[in-house]
């Protein structure tokens, strides 16, 4: 088993990074590999509630984040930072996250043992 | 200790901003592809002054960018400024714990 | 020797990434180590696409990976699921989809996830481009 963290730093719908990085994370998961979410940048906007993706053209990806602790990954970190910049609080996420310090997003990507960014 | 792998212009892409935020004092910063223009800027000379960089050579030479580079480099600290071979690259994805591409 | 395990997320047109992928991979063997597998997910999987025609005195990445394939032993996996959202489709997934055509040349493997997962897990290091 190894730990692996999957970073978001890219914003939904624009491009399909979030869905194929959503993907990994989850195989990574349901493989008994020890997953941690990171989202970081425009790609805090994922935990945003209420988002309709198929109206951007989008498969409702979002929704599977709700299922996340079923895959045991239970670690899921926001970037307070960016959270900041584009004025996102910590009550408007709709999952169980964790609003990080960027000193504790260094703390991770040094602990775990791969790093994949989307 | 990472090597954190940027391959992108910090004209189109933040990958670069984004490591830098979170990066430890014992890692690196690897340049490749566009990311190698960003040394041309003031700003982003200062900003990576403090860091353990590794610039891709091919990515120099094909720019034409070499002797820029290497006047560059005499301004920032000898002993963090590497160019290196694809060889190295494999030397110190290996040397380092792991490598992050943003 | 340390075992890698290579991910290509980059086109075969359009961007520079798989181009340097190759080259350290090139270099990774070069320098006595073994690569388990290269893995294309994303825009990578159109490296695959034996259709792709650049004019001659441009350079070829598809015909370059499965040259480096054949020469290294080196196993080429695209992910699956990846390619046939983007029309990459080897001549079985054409058959289950009811495509008349493929184009997904036979060097690269299609694969799942699951091989990614397995492959940095057994590997010693993973470098995406």
């Amino acid at each position: 088993m190894k730990s692996v963290a999957i970073v978001f730093r890219h914003a939904p719908f624009g491009s399909t990074s979030g869905r194929e990085g959503l993907d990994v994370a989850m195989l990574s998961a349901s493989f008994e590999q020890q997953v941690s979410l990171i989202f970081t940048d425009e790609a805090v906007l994922h935990l945003l509630g209420g988002q309709t993706p198929e109206q951007a053209g989008a498969k409702d990806y979002l929704s599977a984040l709700k299922a996340l602790p079923l895959y045991d990954i239970d670690t899921v970190l926001v970037c307070s930072e960016s959270m900041q910049k584009i004025g996102l609080n910590a009550s408007e996420l709709s999952i169980d996250a964790e609003v990080a310090s960027a000193d504790m997003i260094t703390q991770t990507l040094q602990a775990v043992d791969e790093v994949l960014v989307f | 200790m990472i090597l954190h792998h940027i391959q992108t212009s910090v004209s189109t892409d933040n990958a670069l901003s984004t490591c830098l935020r979170y990066l430890h004092p014992n890692d690196s910063i690897l340049l490749a592809g566009d990311a190698v223009n960003c040394l041309l800027q003031t700003q982003w000379q200062q900003r990576l002054a403090q860091v353990n960089l590794f610039v891709l050579q091919d990515d120099i030479q094909a720019r034409g960018l070499q002797q820029r580079i290497d006047i560059i480099a005499e301004h920032m600290s000898a002993e963090l400024f590497h160019i290196i071979d694809y060889s190295n690259f494999v030397e110190q994805s290996l040397k380092h714990n792991k490598v992050i591409t943003w | 020797m340390s075992k890698f395990i290579i991910q290509v997320n980059g086109s075969v047109y359009g961007s520079s990434a798989s181009f340097r992928a190759l080259a350290f991979c090139q270099s990774v063997l070069a320098n006595g180590h073994d690569i388990i597998t290269v893995f294309f997910y994303q825009d990578g999987v159109t490296n695959s696409n034996a259709l792709t025609c650049p004019a001659s005195d441009e350079i070829d990445m598809h015909a370059k990976w499965q040259t480096f394939a054949q020469q290294h032993n080196v196993p080429l996996t695209n992910c699956v699921s990846a390619a046939l959202r983007r029309g990459v489709l080897s001549q079985q997934e054409a058959e289950e989809n009811g495509k008349s055509h493929w184009n997904s040349s036979d060097h690269f493997s299609m694969g799942g996830l699951g091989e990614l997962v397995v492959g940095i897990e057994k590997a010693d290091r993973l470098v995406s481009f």
